[in-house]
């Protein structure tokens, strides 16, 4: 008898501890864990991988070149996330900002709050840095083209089956003539089972 | 006159360092981003060197499970004491009748359905709190009053 007590607790103990264990381990930032089924860092990964692909590999960067005999100047702007799920569009974006500057074919310049920050700077300079050192208003790089986006789902569920459909798109247009150049588009459809 | 020619040259010297100091590419209206900016910048340069904090909440199932968890302890927690509470007051009612009338049962505990759900089952209500309730105890004793004044009458001209 005591020992069928002693077996229980030993039991309940070991549930116990099994229950409270809380572990943390590091993994490969390009392993793809799919849990909840949601957007997560995979969908962003593979996003910037195939855009950065083509915005990079199409026809119209050859055309600017071989036109201007110079590299385009891209501003981003606002990515709309139209989807039914939080999703934070920097992620991807940064990628492709990244791969401009890295593969030296495209110059990219500063947009929002960030650039409302230099220009501040800037207009600290005036009074408080020497004239050797100062910079002047009025020759920031002006664009050729302007990066927007947006980001659709097509939800369609039944019972416990789930299917959602992600349509990343970007557009490049041209701020002179407003003329599209490129559209790119990444597609991610998931079917989840709870 | 020859002041005159001083002034001319010395202007015409300034003129030139001028433009000698402006770029060429130099936008004709950066006089206008230059004020605009300057009116701002102190604005614009105080988060220099510190991290902006724009953080989202991620829906986690654990985090969620639990705060429900706490909001519903919380909610029993918070019924428990209204009940409590009621409890004292109709204990000492038991004492001092006439304790219902006072206006404190029509204060819209009992109006909004909260205490018409069966907490008031208790062994102090004794159907007290049921559909004729102490809460609506005003148009009751009203009704009393005038079905009493009704008969009184009736039986006043009928006996007279």
């Amino acid at each position: 008898m005591k020992k069928i007590f002693l077996n229980i607790a030993l039991i309940g103990a070991l549930a116990i501890g099994m229950q409270s264990c809380h572990t943390v381990s590091r993994v490969d930032t390009d392993s793809t864990m799919d849990i909840s089924g949601k957007w997560n860092d995979a969908d962003s990964r593979m996003t910037a991988e195939t855009l950065t692909e083509q915005i990079l590999g199409e026809i119209w960067l050859n055309q600017f070149k071989k036109k201007n005999q110079r590299k385009p100047v891209v501003i981003v702007g606002f990515v709309k996330n139209k989807s039914h799920e939080h999703i934070e569009a920097e992620t991807f974006m940064k990628n492709i900002e990244r791969s401009f500057i890295q593969s030296q074919k495209i110059r990219l310049v500063q947009g929002g709050d960030k650039r409302e920050q230099i220009r501040g700077e800037r207009a600290d300079q005036q009074t408080n840095s020497s004239v050797s050192t100062m910079k002047k208003f009025g020759l920031e790089v002006g664009a050729d083209f302007m990066v927007q986006g947006d980001i659709t789902t097509i939800v369609d569920a039944y019972n416990r089956k789930k299917v959602v459909y992600y349509q990343v798109n970007l557009e490049l247009t041209h701020l002179q003539t407003s003329e599209v150049v490129w559209i790119g588009e990444k597609k991610i459809k998931k079917y989840v089972k709870n | 006159m020859k002041t005159l020619i001083n002034s001319i040259a010395i202007f015409i010297f300034l003129l030139g360092t001028n433009v000698m100091a402006q770029n060429p590419d130099q936008n004709p209206n950066y006089a206008e981003s230059q004020a605009k900016y300057d009116e701002k910048k102190d604005e614009l340069t105080k988060d220099h060197g510190e991290t902006i904090q724009e953080t989202y909440e991620a829906f986690d199932w654990t985090e969620n499970k639990l705060k429900e968890k706490k909001a519903r302890i919380q909610r029993r927690h918070e019924i428990r004491m209204i009940r409590n509470q009621r409890n004292r007051v109709c204990y000492s009612s038991n004492h001092h009748r006439g304790h219902y009338n006072n206006g404190y049962y029509n204060n819209g505990y009992n109006t909004n359905g909260y205490y018409s759900n069966g907490y008031n089952n208790n062994s102090c209500n004794n159907g007290y709190f049921g559909g004729n309730n102490y809460s609506n105890s005003g148009s009751n004793w009203g009704s009393t009053l005038l079905t009493t004044a009704v008969l009184g009458t009736t039986l006043y001209y009928l006996f007279k």
